[in-house]
């Protein structure tokens, strides 16, 4: 009881700390842009598609890109500090508890050469990448934008130029849709409702900027061999709670005056890639945070993001599915090890009305396929499309990929 | 030495090379064996025949294991070679008999009994032993061992559900790592981690191709060869024992070309599974096989069961690669030492369909518990798909030989004139 008590009172006031910070994220610069500094809340009340006929971006390396990047370099200079500085802290500590040297350090070799295979994981990165360019220079290469599409990812509309716009401004500004145009709504919700019934969360995994640069961060941590932060149930519980908060904030924050995009940390990447300088308030710390915690834990944003989750919420209906073959699988519990979201339920799911079939897909599964990948029971593990298996788990796959790779 | 000992040195001398001798043998006299399975055979014929130590590259330490959960891959990472120790030989089981309670298992009592002769290499030379705490026969062991000899004892969940009881154990494999260190002055680095994985990650990959065969073509090999192969692992170098496996593997693809089969085509094809089959214990595969059966798989942990699991690398770090092992030690085992063992009989089901089974012989060795209450659930499991299943208690005597050919034989029986199975 007295244990209950605690944690209620801790939620609740990391609850409110977190609903003050976005509410009055505004009047928390990070770097303000003197002739721009009112342009993010003007965009919150007017039009996005109206702007775009006022505002082009620059050129990329123009100096006045260049301007307009510095925000997210110094967000990216901030991120390197402190993931150096948390390397140097472990160290300290595993030499004091007698741990081997090597948790922590950085040049090492394992005399394996990279490997492309081409699959699943190849395409998913050349989706992956192919989508951000088009998301954030679509328009200034292709000349044309789908304005109307508004992707439910967090790929930043602030970015006039992309290759579409994306739901998640009229999600947390609910009051801006209130007032829509009804044509408006219709591409709003007829995008969304799409969007969910052909992909779900597959546009998490492929196609969203902001999950891109997560992957970036772990590989890079990846290919440095530097030890991560395992999360555990009751960790993935803390961020399983900061989402329902997040989420709360997200669709209700516009409805009480406050806007979600001071805060959301998506507004500093793809604007200023594409040439729009933007004025970064709070948003400018939650980037810090993003890139520094998708560092140590792959997508650890994705575990609390408001947008991505509304998107997994009707998987049901979805045509993209996870399935196990329950008799196949022998627990062995990689697929939860593998799994950025850390789904046990993958793992210890036995019953279902078809043991052959069970549906495993959650509203937090990304799609994005590491635990097939990591899968070594043929079949254990599959994603089907309208019922139509497009990818499943091999041991010779597995143990190819594994081995020094003969054949 | 007292007389008396010597005396007893002198039997165990005597008849440990006898009877691998014979099981060795009857090996080697069994139809259809390829050419390929010879140095396996000649591995634990040096081993229990020679009384040679285990074949090493260069001189580095061995390290005695008497699990699966053990990962081998720390062993070789850190400079040792790791040696699986379980034992199976009915004239150490005479000697730690006297040494042990009336119930505890035979393998358990072998294995104390070559440690008390004193006169096997491979257990002598060994700089550590690796005892994980699995049922309570290992613990005693591990006591008994550590009193004698430098002993490594891992603390294993006995459930694997709760991520707080992976994370222990990922520190118990830091504890281990450490003792290893003690021994070959070798720490744990990523470097010799990844190498190390490399290592078993080949021997895996062409177990991997063997059972992708066998699962092909169920007839292509007999499993008392399969567990022969299996055991022979125990004791030696790993990419030797990949070599000879790649050489087996390559042979059996060229018979699966030509068509020839391992052997007849009415042969029920059986599974094997429950307690430990240690060399030179072979006495339930040979049987059998000797009486018309074809032992088609097994899951038992000396057989397919010993390699099968790869460690599955989400995170490419030392630590990331140690969860793994981790991970990969406990949670697929289908060990029934763990309190929630339900996996193992969906694995059974698996096996069952991959293999096409037709029954099932329940392996228990007198006195070892854990097997023994399994029986009861799989037995259910089993009449609810129709696949007869007997249960077979015996120890490493050779007494009961007769009593078991015509259990065997009347099992078979049924299972080719029973008709209602396919
Ligand atoms: S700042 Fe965030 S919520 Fe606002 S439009 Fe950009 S991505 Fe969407
Ligand atoms: S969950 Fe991740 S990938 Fe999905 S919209 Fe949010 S940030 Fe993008
Ligand atoms: S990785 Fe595959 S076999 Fe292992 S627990 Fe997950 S689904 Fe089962
Ligand atoms: S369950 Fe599989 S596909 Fe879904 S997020 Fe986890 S690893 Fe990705
Ligand atoms: S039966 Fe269990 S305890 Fe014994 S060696 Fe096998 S896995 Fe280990």
């Amino acid at each position: 009881m007295r244990r209950n008590w605690k944690k209620i009172m801790t939620g609740t006031a990391f609850a409110l700390i977190l609903g003050l910070l976005a509410f009055f994220a505004a009047d928390i610069p990070f770097f303000t842009f003197p002739e721009t500094s009112d342009w993010a809340m003007a965009a919150a009340d007017e039009q996005l598609v109206e702007i775009a006929e006022m505002e082009t971006g620059n050129v990329v390396f123009s100096a006045g890109w260049l301007e307009a990047m510095l925000p997210f370099t110094i967000i990216l200079l901030i991120s390197l500090v402190c993931i150096v500085l948390d390397v140097l802290l472990r160290k300290k500590l595993y030499q004091k508890n007698g741990m081997p040297r090597d948790r922590v350090r950085i040049t090492h070799r394992d005399g394996q050469k990279p490997r492309l295979r081409f699959g699943f994981e190849m395409i998913r990165w050349f989706v992956m990448i192919a989508s951000f360019i088009l998301l954030i220079w679509g328009g200034q290469i292709l000349g044309v934008t789908l304005s109307q599409v508004q992707l439910p990812v967090l790929a930043c509309p602030y970015n006039l130029e992309q290759g579409t716009s994306a739901g998640c401004f009229l999600f947390s500004h609910l009051d801006v849709l209130a007032e829509s145009s009804l044509d408006e709504i219709f591409w709003f919700a007829g995008s969304f409702v799409v969007c969910a019934l052909l992909f779900g969360r597959l546009l998490c995994g492929f196609v969203c900027p902001l999950g891109f640069v997560q992957d970036v961060m772990h590989q890079l941590r990846q290919g440095l061999h530097i030890e991560g932060v395992s999360l555990t149930e009751k960790l993935y519980d803390v961020l399983r709670f900061a989402k329902w908060v997040l989420l709360l904030i997200f669709l209700g924050i516009g409805l009480i005056g406050g806007s979600f995009c001071d805060f959301c940390p998506a507004i500093t990447l793809s604007p200023a890639l594409a040439g729009f300088k933007t004025s970064i308030y709070f948003s400018g710390f939650m980037m810090v945070i993003v890139l520094v915690s998708g560092f140590f834990k792959r997508r650890c944003f994705c575990n609390v993001c408001p947008m991505g989750y509304l998107l997994g919420l009707p998987h049901k209906v979805s045509l993209v599915k996870l399935k196990k073959d329950a008799v196949a699988c022998t627990e062995c519990g990689a697929c939860y090890e593998a799994c950025p979201m850390g789904i046990k339920s993958i793992f210890t799911v036995r019953e279902g009305k078809n043991e052959q079939a069970i549906d495993v897909t959650t509203a937090d599964c990304l799609l994005c396929g590491e635990c097939i990948r990591r899968c070594p029971e043929d079949g254990a593990l599959y994603m089907t499309f309208a019922g139509k298996k497009f990818y499943t788990a091999s041991r010779l796959k597995f143990m190819k990929e594994y081995a020094d790779g003969k054949e | 030495m007292t007389p008396a000992e010597a005396r007893q040195r002198d039997r165990f001398d005597r008849k440990s090379v006898a009877v691998a001798e014979k099981m060795l043998r009857r090996m080697r006299e069994m139809t259809h064996k390829p050419a390929a399975l010879e140095p396996f055979l000649e591995t634990l014929s040096r081993i229990f025949v020679d009384r040679e130590d285990a074949r090493k590259p260069q001189d580095i330490p061995t390290v005695g294991t008497y699990c699966v959960m053990v990962p081998p891959e720390m062993i070789y990472a850190q400079g040792a070679m790791p040696v699986k120790l379980c034992g199976g030989s009915y004239t150490a089981f005479s000697i730690g008999d006297d040494i042990s309670p009336r119930d505890a298992c035979p393998l358990v009592k072998a294995v104390m009994g070559f440690e008390e002769i004193d006169a096997m290499p491979v257990y002598q030379n060994c700089s550590l032993m690796a005892v994980p705490v699995t049922c309570d026969c290992k613990k005693k062991l591990a006591g008994w061992l550590s009193a004698r000899r430098s002993t490594a004892i891992l603390h294993v969940p006995a459930n694997r559900e709760r991520d707080e009881d992976m994370e222990r154990f990922v520190g118990e494999l830091y504890a281990f790592s450490r003792q290893l260190e003690g021994i070959t002055g070798q720490p744990l680095s990523y470097e010799n981690l990844s190498a190390a994985f490399r290592l078993t990650a080949n021997a895996q990959y062409q177990l991997s191709r063997f059972i992708d065969l066998r699962r092909k073509h169920p007839k292509i090999i007999r499993g008392t060869f399969a567990m022969a192969a299996m055991n022979a692992m125990s004791y030696t170098w790993a990419p030797e024992w990949t070599a000879q496996m790649a050489a087996l593997n390559d042979e059996l693809e060229a018979i699966a070309r030509s068509g020839e089969n391992a052997v007849r085509e009415n042969q029920p094809r059986i599974l094997l599974t429950g307690s430990p089959v240690v060399f030179p214990n072979m006495k339930i595969p040979l049987l059998i096989e000797e009486m018309g059966g074809l032992l088609a798989a097994d899951e038992t942990c000396m057989g397919e069961r010993g390699l099968y699991d790869p460690p599955a690398v989400a995170d490419r770090t030392v630590d990331g690669m140690l969860r793994a092992l981790a991970n990969r030690s406990t949670r697929p085992c289908t060990c029934p030492t763990f309190a929630d063992n339900r996996r193992r009989i969906y694995r059974i089901r698996q096996l069952i369909k991959d293999y096409r089974i037709q029954g099932v012989i329940y392996h228990v060795l007198r006195g070892c518990l854990v097997y023994d209450y399994e029986y009861l659930s799989l037995e259910e499991e089993m009449g609810k798909l129709g696949i007869p299943i007997i249960r077979v208690e015996t120890d490493y005597n050779e007494e009961d030989v007769e009593q078991l050919r015509i259990r065997v034989e009347a099992f078979l029986e049924l299972i080719k004139y029973g008709g209602n199975q396919s």
